[in-house]
């Protein structure tokens, strides 16, 4: 199995994780889970209080504008990742092979960077199945008996426990986690949690900014669905969001959940200043339009749809109404007001010579440097 | 030698009236045991070759204090509808309830004998 070198210190030391050596994306870039189709529950709920319908994690408008807001930095996707040893190979292509390569390689990263799911915490089992109180003390021992048929989902497979007292009840969600591990181990999972996900070695991983790390290494221990998994999932996007280092998670696959999150919870207005410092004005509108989305009953929702605004007016709105940090939010506008870039959607132009600005600017569609222009 | 060979595979391990029980096969090491749980021929050897495993048993509690007992319903249902019998432990594992009180019975019944004497 490719290694996955954990510190040995980790198990050894009690001050805490000092330096952590991971070869986690080597191994998770193979734990990608597929994006829910069907509609699931999210904190919102499925219907407001007055019936009108709030948009899902999983619904294909909101899908598609997290896509858009994480963008495609193939820089940082396809980054150097500790791999075996291998020399390096060289291909000498024509201008149309590069063209094609690249593109090959956006679709890859599009797969790479497909979001993990985000779905409501699952509610713990106690179901009690028979009492036979003729069994007690037969046994010091619980027996857990597990279906072992390769076919049925792990979802759906039978785990009961029979106590020393003889009373017969389904397994709790860790215990189902565990024995699932047990018959069916999935690479890179491990029965216990490591240590990382303590609360201490995780403050130490996120001052290293190794947020994206942490976070591939949950994906592969915990069930989306468990506490664990949001707990971990919370304190990162937490300590993001007091950060501000938004720049950490962008274009990766935890950037839409991190936005999520903080739509969710109406605290846009780090991640949207962060947004119009660096120039990227067509996220930003994203940004809001999703928020419109998810709290369509929110002063600037009903404002906007009022108004039937686009564009800058409905950055305006929503500094307005939602936002705290209103004034530079209104500062930023202006300058773009007089500088008078067109905020349009539009294809970027071939020119040589192109800056990392330019880039910025014109986010849009392609978010990679063009190489026709070298 | 080869000729030899040919022959004794020709014979087959044709068992007269053998029959199919599923029954706990023992591995494991010393001061460790482990069992896993097998449809096999009866005439066979207990570790011996089997025709399909069907689950496993491990006596020993672990750090949570459980007995981990593996059973693949499904193709345990095909072999006990194909004939097969279980032994007692695995019948008991399973929660079969008529072997064991067959057991009772009996024990009922000379108890009772010898109380009347």
């Amino acid at each position: 199995m490719a290694a996955l070198r954990v510190a040995r210190g980790l198990f050894r030391s009690c001050r805490g994780v000092q330096s952590v050596d991971y070869d986690a994306r080597a191994l998770f870039l193979g734990a990608r889970r597929p994006v829910c189709t069907s509609s699931s529950d999210d904190i919102s709920g499925c219907e407001g209080a007055d019936g009108v319908r709030k948009a899902q994690f999983a619904d294909a408008e909101v899908q598609e504008i997290l896509t858009r807001i994480t963008g495609l930095d193939l820089e940082r996707v396809f980054k150097p990742i500790k791999r075996e040893l291998k020399p390096p190979k060289y291909k000498l292509m024509t201008d149309a092979q590069l063209e094609e390569a690249v593109l090959r390689a956006r679709e890859q990263a599009g797969k790479l960077l497909k979001m993990p799911l985000v779905v409501p915490e699952r509610q713990p089992i106690d179901d009690v199945l028979a009492e036979d109180t003729i069994l007690e003390g037969m046994d010091t021992a619980k027996h857990v008996f597990t279906d072992i048929t390769f076919s049925t989902p792990h979802r759906e497979r039978f785990i009961v426990v029979r106590e020393p007292s003889g009373m017969l009840r389904k397994a709790t969600w860790e215990e189902r986690d565990r024995l699932i591990q047990v018959y069916f181990p999935k690479e890179g999972r491990k029965l216990t949690a490591p240590p990382i996900f303590n609360e201490e070695n995780l403050k130490v991983m996120f001052r290293q900014d190794r947020h994206e790390e942490v976070l591939n290494h949950c994906l592969v221990q915990f069930e989306p669905d468990s506490a664990d998994f949001k707990k971990v999932h919370t304190l990162a996007f937490e300590h993001l969001e007091q950060e501000a280092k938004y720049e950490v998670l962008r274009s990766t696959r935890f950037f839409g959940p991190l936005v999520w999150y903080l739509v969710t919870r109406r605290r846009v207005d780090g991640l949207l200043t962060d947004m119009l410092q660096r120039d990227r004005l067509q996220d930003a509108l994203s940004l809001v339009r999703l928020f419109n989305l998810v709290h369509p009953q929110s002063d600037c929702a009903l404002q906007a749809v009022q108004q039937q605004a686009t564009g800058l007016d409905l950055l305006k709105i929503f500094a307005d109404c939602e936002s705290q940090k209103s004034g530079f939010i209104k500062l930023a506008l202006q300058t773009y007001e007089h500088s008078g870039t067109d905020i349009v959607l539009t294809a970027p132009q071939s020119k040589p010579g192109i800056s990392a600005q330019h880039l910025q600017t014109t986010h849009g569609e392609l978010g990679i440097p063009d190489y026709r222009s070298f | 030698k080869v000729h030899l060979q040919i022959t004794a595979s020709l014979l087959l391990k044709k068992y007269h009236g053998g029959h199919v029980v599923i029954r706990m096969a023992l591995g494991g090491a010393t001061n460790r045991p482990f069992y896993r749980i097998v449809a096999a021929y009866n005439k066979r050897s207990r570790d011996g070759k089997c025709i399909e495993q069907l689950g496993s048993y491990d006596p020993l509690p672990n750090i949570y204090n459980e007995k981990l007992v593996g059973f693949n319903y499904d193709r345990i249902k095909y072999w006990m509808g194909c004939g097969a019998h279980p032994t007692k432990p695995v019948a008991k594992l399973l929660g079969l309830k008529l072997l064991t009180l067959k057991i009772q019975m009996y024990f009922q019944i000379t108890i009772c004998f010898i109380g009347s004497w």
